[in-house]
């Protein structure tokens, strides 16, 4: 016999996007349930990525217009108190941006540019509040070598931008369900959802042991987000699944690097990076390729492109003995066909009362402000949201019980 | 597992059903499915049975445009030729189709083939496409509640697949019209030379046209006929063997590959398993 839960809102996936979302909601009178199908949260694409939340140059330079601009450059502001309310470690290391010759020079000045034009002109609508972020600079071949001793002699300088931060993404999406759970929120683990039916307006959500009986859904389901949307006829989105392959370095050759460090790939898809972490460690790679799901193998070709990415950019650093891991890990790609990604958060056009939430790359960075834009898509769908009077912004409770 | 990065007939019925799933779950209007090779020949083609008959070369025409492109129109009408893309169209007579609903499939970082929607707006067409891309990196196949013609013209085509197969013949392309001679389906099995493409649709619109086997129409409109082709149009007259005409629910079977002999036999006898 199958248990019944009520709830108003049910969020599908405890990664990310789930916990911040969590999070937010929990700011308002509601009863909310998160359903996760692991054990534990963010064990997904939560993990496996490069650990970088985009302050800067990055995230000003993402296509104008997207909801992928938006929600990142809107997130800028709101890390540094994120971090303090919710005490998680939120490290600025700050990115290098190498410069080759001319070209590479012409772009950045480019993309320099753009980010003023999109977010620090006082007539932007992504205006970024003043003392949030330091403005970038064009570094010198000396200047360059002043902040990264190791660099190769091959680049002529650089673009810096001292914003770029890292955090570790499990960790963060655990301060977000712990301080959700504290302010209400109900979370099952293990709970796998089979099937979904709609009855009188409700949706019901089967798994093996639970029917969870609830007005409105949030699918935050990552990179199983398509096929939880079907279940409920709900995917008016498509993506690709883009495995990424990193490769994790020790804390020892950790202390030789301070900036993530990257060179704008040429005629190949893969990203050329090496970064620090949060922990002191480094992370590099990133080899890219669309392909199935369930392909989670590591190749020797994806790792050696991240030694060889790391020895174009740090010669001198003997990257093979200081290997502590290597991984793999999806982003959902919209667009997959132009590189034009962009976040999917939207209710489709026959499902209402559901919302379904894409990411792919940035979607940490974006996670200050997934939870309020699903409030501000449901509010203008007719879902009327009553702020609680006690919600505590920095108390934690453990989410597992 | 991973995905080999050869476009086959499979993949591209694959393809086509995550499009036919995508557009009924989202209500959208009914219309052509087209999957082309990297050389914009047609691998597999399917209308569904009210979508509208001008629709299917216009699908085609989007998948052969990102093939021999090797870019989504998207691409080529707001970046390459921004506006001016009706410029190409004084080489390729209006084939080069820049309306949005033609993408190319990348496998492996390289464009094995088009994928082609039409029959939606533009913004459909586009998310219709998309979802094809998104079915060949889905392990599951989609199942399709499909209309009774576009269901009876994939039976009749799996039956002759089966015949073909199991007689050990040279793989066919395989068409089926309408009573109108409007394609509902058209699939080139693995190995069919690309030419077989259009015999075997010509095939079929001529038995659809007379309402007779395409090789007996010469009884009627004599040897030597002046009936040259429009393509354009839709109009494409072969009296050789191998086109049968049906003329309920669907219009006529044409399959090419082999001798027209030969042809003709795989068509009958695909027909007589189905009792049909």
């Amino acid at each position: 016999m199958l248990e019944t839960i009520n709830t108003d809102i049910s969020i599908i996936g405890a990664g990310i996007a789930g916990s911040a979302i969590a999070r937010e909601l929990s700011k308002y009178d509601l009863s909310i349930t998160v359903i996760e199908q692991k054990n534990d949260i963010g064990l997904e694409g939560t993990t496996t990525n490069h650990a970088l939340v985009c302050q800067g140059a990055d995230s000003l330079t993402f296509r104008p217009g997207t909801l992928h601009a938006e929600l990142n450059i809107k997130s800028i502001p709101l890390w540094p108190k994120l971090a303090e309310e919710l005490n998680f470690k939120f490290r600025r290391i700050g990115g290098l941006w190498l410069i080759r010759d001319n070209s590479d020079f012409k772009k950045f000045q480019k993309m320099y540019s753009r980010a003023f034009k999109s977010s620090l002109d006082p007539k932007s609508p992504l205006l970024i509040p003043e003392g949030s972020f330091i403005p970038l600079k064009f570094l010198n071949k000396k200047e360059l070598k002043n902040e990264e001793p190791e660099i190769s002699d091959e680049f002529f300088g650089a673009l810096y931008d001292p914003n770029l931060a890292t955090v570790n993404p499990p960790e963060v999406a655990k301060a977000y369900a712990e301080n959700a759970k504290a302010n209400g929120t109900e979370f099952l683990f293990n709970t796998k959802i089979n099937n979904i039916k709609r009855v009188s307006g409700k949706f019901e959500l089967y798994s093996d042991k639970y029917i969870i009986k609830t007005d409105i859904v949030i699918n935050a389901s990552g990179i199983e987000a398509d096929k939880i949307a079907e279940l409920a006829k709900a995917r008016d989105f498509s993506y690709v699944p883009f495995k990424g392959t990193i490769v994790e370095f020790d804390d020892e050759l950790g202390k030789m690097i301070n900036h993530e460090t990257l060179i704008l790939p040429r005629g190949s898809p893969h990203m050329q990076l090496i970064s620090p972490t949060y922990d002191g460690k480094l992370r590099a790679g990133i080899y890219l390729e669309m392909t199935f799901r369930s392909n989670k193998e590591i190749k020797d070709y994806a790792i050696k492109h991240a030694i060889n990415v790391s020895k174009t950019l740090y010669p001198g650093l003997p990257f093979e003995n200081h290997i502590l891991k290597s991984f793999t890990g999806f982003m959902a790609m919209t667009n997959p066909d132009t590189g034009w990604h962009d976040f999917v958060i939207g209710i489709p056009e026959f499902v209402p009362n559901w919302v379904n939430v894409i990411l792919g790359p940035a979607g940490v960075s974006a996670s200050p402000m997934l939870g309020k834009k699903v409030v501000e898509i449901l509010s203008k769908s007719g879902v009327r949201f009553e702020e609680k009077k006690n919600y505590q912004p920095s108390i934690r409770k453990g989410v597992i019980s | 597992m991973s995905l080999n990065n050869t476009l086959n007939l499979n993949l591209a019925r694959k393809i086509i059903n995550a499009m036919i799933s995508f557009s009924m779950d989202n209500n959208m209007l009914p219309g052509s499915y087209a999957v082309t090779d990297s050389g914009g020949h047609v691998v597999a083609l399917e209308r569904r049975d009210s979508a509208l008959p001008a629709t299917v070369d216009l699908a085609i025409d989007k998948a052969w445009t990102a093939s021999v492109m090797k870019l989504s129109a998207k691409v080529l009408d707001q970046v390459i030729t921004r506006g001016e893309g009706w410029r190409l169209n004084v080489k390729y007579h209006g084939r080069m189709t820049l309306i949005h609903g033609a993408i190319p499939l990348i496998i492996q970082g390289e464009v094995v083939g088009g994928i082609g929607h039409s029959g939606e707006s533009i913004e459909g067409d586009e998310k219709i496409a998309q979802a094809g891309f998104a079915g060949a990196y889905r392990e599951e196949e989609f199942e399709t509640n499909v209309e009774k013609g576009l269901e009876i013209s994939r039976s009749i085509a799996e039956s002759v697949i089966n015949y073909v197969n199991s007689n050990k013949l040279k793989p066919v392309a395989i068409t089926i019209t309408d009573v109108n001679g409007w394609p509902l389906l058209i699939y080139r099995m693995d190995g069919t030379p690309y030419g077989f493409v259009e015999i075997s649709r010509s095939r079929a619109w001529t038995s659809s046209a007379f309402k007779l086997n395409s090789h007996e129409v010469t009884k009627i409109v004599g040897e030597i006929i002046e009936c040259p082709n429009g393509e354009d149009s839709n109009e494409r007259f072969n009296t050789s063997q191998g086109g049968i005409y049906i003329g309920n629910i669907i219009g006529s079977l044409g399959v090419a590959g082999n001798s027209p002999e030969e042809d003709y036999k795989i068509a009958t006898n695909s027909l007589k398993s189905l009792n049909i």
